[in-house]
């Protein structure tokens, strides 16, 4: 009997524990929550308006001035941001999160939306925010876009009836050339000179082969183990002529042709040469990072924030930019940009919308725009806010051409752009590994990436 | 015949047995049954982050017309074929090493091969990234201080599957060695004092008497293998990401990919109805496999 009563007590301990362990978390939240309601109803008119920030953990954004001890850790400036618009809009909670777009996708964000916990406001990268503004996620604010605002913004970043984003900063991409490794190898004649920074591929070719291998360096390299860094290959398929749509049409592509296959050629030539760092789809932009840093690479396809890194190198390193090389015949390409920006989703309270787009405002304003454009060694997308920019001599330069040659139109507005980057990356890994030649590889691109545009 | 008052006896005679697996079962049920039935029921839906619609059996008709997934089956079944064999071949040789040692040796040795078990997939799969990196990876500086060309470990698709299946396998046979020794230690040694009365070597005893008597551990092993490898997703995930171009991708990683980085929440669900209808089968198949062979 004794045995009968024992065991019944140590089965409803059992029953019960597991309940319990379950509903701990709500009686505390229940209680949390009671409590912050009896705080809130003390303050009802000052806290009423609950606000989630997401942000691009960028990795050069710490350590901001000021803030030092505060910003430590990539994507730490948004809760300062947060705190710091919260004095000035005191009846607003704004509750930071950072995102980590390692591999250059959009994984994390897609998980929290999933899983109920959708942004109000969002900084990040365009292509990457472009997918959830072509799921209709994304308010258009262009209602709150004074004509003084649009006129101070760059011209084709901000658009007229429809704004679905606040632009931050663009960041061009560029060959940045490790000065050092060429003074040493004695080839500095044969880069650009500064007044146009403008090659041909051959001057190009004659180049890596005069540093290649040489002070335990590679001339170049490329990397397609995944998407990150994509861009940054753009401008040696726009020095052929080719490109991915058609003036803004982004219903299909027209990749497929003579001058994609010319510009893969010469690209996977370059590989099978030796005159870049071998198996590009082993490697990311990681590994770019890092051989940068370490002298490993003599031109890197990057952005202008590597002359920062070259300064805080062990062994700091004179840097060069120039832009990347025409085919003969072929006009100069035109420079690809990513931007970052920041945009509100769809809000149904309208004082909820009001106060994100507020939020959204203050994060591109004079406040933090120059102090997050500097920490990433960026281009300001306003001309108010250009005096409080510092462009080295070299970022200069890089905007002179870029102001030349104008802006590379690479799709990134377009909703699908973060679905067909996948194919641009499968393409470069078919051509690199070699499964497939340009030829056929372009064929099968073009077929799987107009599918995925009808979609 | 079913006897429904005789089963509700047997329960109610054992119902203090019942009780105390409560709490078992309903993690079991929040956790796991719910949400395959979630997933099966979300096959049938296009569903991305935000939106689902009925789509009936529109996401089973788009995986089997799609190439890449039918490539990760493939690759699945490759990895099965190179790994499975692997860990019982080289688990039972290990332990058939260990386990003629002192009791401190195997024990040390013990741990030390199930040590990448308990570290896991992720971390070991990181260290083998640089251990096959193309440019400073240890491997390759090896190589050339040998004399010998670098290899692309990563960069090749066949040679990256075979890496992927040595990394796998640094992690996934210390279980398999841990229970081989247990179960080598539970074979009579009458048996083989008896066989070696009768002249048989220690080679033919191991063939004749070890192997046979250690069939319901293979048995064992070679089912609980054969489901982990078929969701082999970590190594992949780290040291190649699928490619290149998705020459190492398995049927789990590109369901992740299909959910995670597309979205496409209904077409992964079905990605993952066909796993599970695969998974039962072929462990169907290897229970029934075996028996035929105890038999024999």
């Amino acid at each position: 009997m004794l045995k009968r009563i024992l065991s019944a007590i140590i089965a409803c301990i059992l029953v019960v524990s597991f309940f319990t362990a379950c509903s701990k978390k709500g009686e505390t939240e229940s209680t949390a929550a009671a409590k912050a309601e009896t705080t809130a109803a003390e303050v009802t008119e000052a806290k009423n308006i609950k606000l989630k920030l997401f942000g691009y953990a960028n990795t050069n954004w710490v350590n901001f001035e000021g803030y030092e001890f505060k910003t430590q850790n990539a994507g730490d400036v948004f809760s300062v941001i947060a705190e710091e618009f919260t004095k000035e809009n005191p009846n607003v909670e704004i509750e930071a999160v950072a995102i980590n777009a390692a591999g250059g996708g959009t994984q994390q964000l897609d998980t929290e939306i999933a899983a109920g916990n959708m942004p109000d406001v969002l900084e990040d990268n365009q292509m990457r925010a472009s997918k959830y503004n072509g799921m209709g996620l994304i308010e258009n604010i262009a209602a709150y876009i004074t004509q003084e605002e649009k006129d101070d913004c760059l011209p084709g970043l901000l658009g007229n009836d429809v704004i679905w984003r606040l632009p931050l900063f663009v960041t061009p991409q560029c060959l940045v050339v490790n000065k050092s490794l060429f003074e040493k190898a004695g080839a500095l004649d044969l880069l650009p000179k500064p007044d146009n920074r403008e090659w041909t591929t051959d001057e190009f070719v004659k180049a890596l082969k005069a540093v290649n291998k040489k002070n335990n360096a590679y001339s170049t390299m490329f990397w397609a183990k995944n998407q990150s860094g994509d861009a940054t290959m753009f401008g040696f398929l726009w020095g052929f002529g080719a490109k991915f749509f058609e003036a803004g049409d982004y219903s299909k592509t027209v990749f497929n042709s003579p001058e994609a296959v010319e510009a893969l050629n010469f690209m996977n030539g370059l590989v099978k040469d030796g005159l870049t760092a071998p198996a590009p789809v082993a490697l990311t932009d990681d590994d770019m990072w890092a051989m940068w840093q370490d002298q490993k690479i003599a031109i890197a396809p990057g952005y202008p924030v590597l002359e920062k890194l070259a300064k805080e190198a062990k062994e700091p390193f004179e840097v060069y930019f120039v832009n990347y090389p025409h085919a003969a015949g072929k006009p100069n390409p035109a420079v690809t940009t990513f931007g970052e920006g920041v945009s509100v989703f769809k809000q149904t309270d309208k004082d909820k919308k009001d106060m994100a787009v507020k939020l959204a405002k203050y994060i591109t304003g004079e406040k933090w725009a120059p102090a997050l454009v500097n920490k990433g060694s960026a281009f300001s997308t306003r001309k108010s806010l250009s005096p409080k920019i510092q462009l080295t001599d070299e970022g200069k330069a890089v905007a002179g051409y870029m102001e030349k040659n104008g802006l590379m139109d690479f799709g990134a507005n377009s909703p699908k752009y973060s679905d067909f980057r996948i194919k641009i990356l499968n393409l470069m890994q078919q051509i690199y590994s070699g499964t497939k030649q340009p030829v056929d590889a372009l064929k099968e691109f073009e077929t799987e990436a107009n599918k995925l545009l009808s979609e | 015949m079913f006897n429904r008052a005789g089963v509700l006896k047997e329960i109610k005679k054992n119902r203090w047995g019942y009780y105390y697996i409560i709490p078992g079962y309903m993690i079991f049920l929040f956790f796991s049954l719910v949400p395959m039935i979630s997933a099966i029921r979300l096959s049938f839906f296009k569903a991305n982050i935000v939106r689902e619609s009925w789509n009936g059996i529109g996401n089973y008709v788009y995986i089997f017309n799609d190439m890449v997934f039918i490539k990760g089956i493939k690759n699945t079944i490759m990895y099965a074929i190179l790994i499975v064999p692997s860990v019982i071949i080289l688990s039972l040789f290990i332990a058939s090493i260990i386990y003629p040692m002192s009791n401190r040796l195997q024990s040390l040795y013990r741990g030390v091969f199930y040590l990448p078990a308990v570290v896991g997939g992720v971390i070991i799969s990181s260290v083998w990234v640089w251990i096959y990196h193309p440019i400073h990876g240890l491997l390759n500086s090896i190589l050339q201080l040998l004399g010998f060309n670098p290899v692309l470990w990563l960069a090749d698709s066949k040679i990256a599957l075979i890496s992927i299946c040595i990394t796998v396998l640094t992690w996934n046979t210390g279980t398999s060695i841990i229970l081989y020794v247990a179960g080598i230690g539970g074979i009579s040694k009458e048996l083989y004092e008896a066989a070696y009365i009768d002249g048989s070597s220690h080679i033919y005893s191991f063939f004749k008497i070890t192997i046979p008597l250690l069939k319901p551990v293979t048995v064992f092993i070679l089912t609980t293998q054969l489901i982990a490898v078929f969701q082999i997703w970590e190594a992949i995930y780290m040291l190649t990401e699928g490619g290149p171009y998705y020459g190492t991708t398995s049927m789990v990683y590109y369901l992740y990919q299909t959910a995670f980085v597309s979205g496409k929440y209904g077409v992964a669900s079905a990605q993952g109805m066909i796993l599970l209808i695969i998974i039962v089968a072929v462990t169907l198949i290897s229970l029934r496999v075996s028996k035929q062979i105890g038999e024999k």
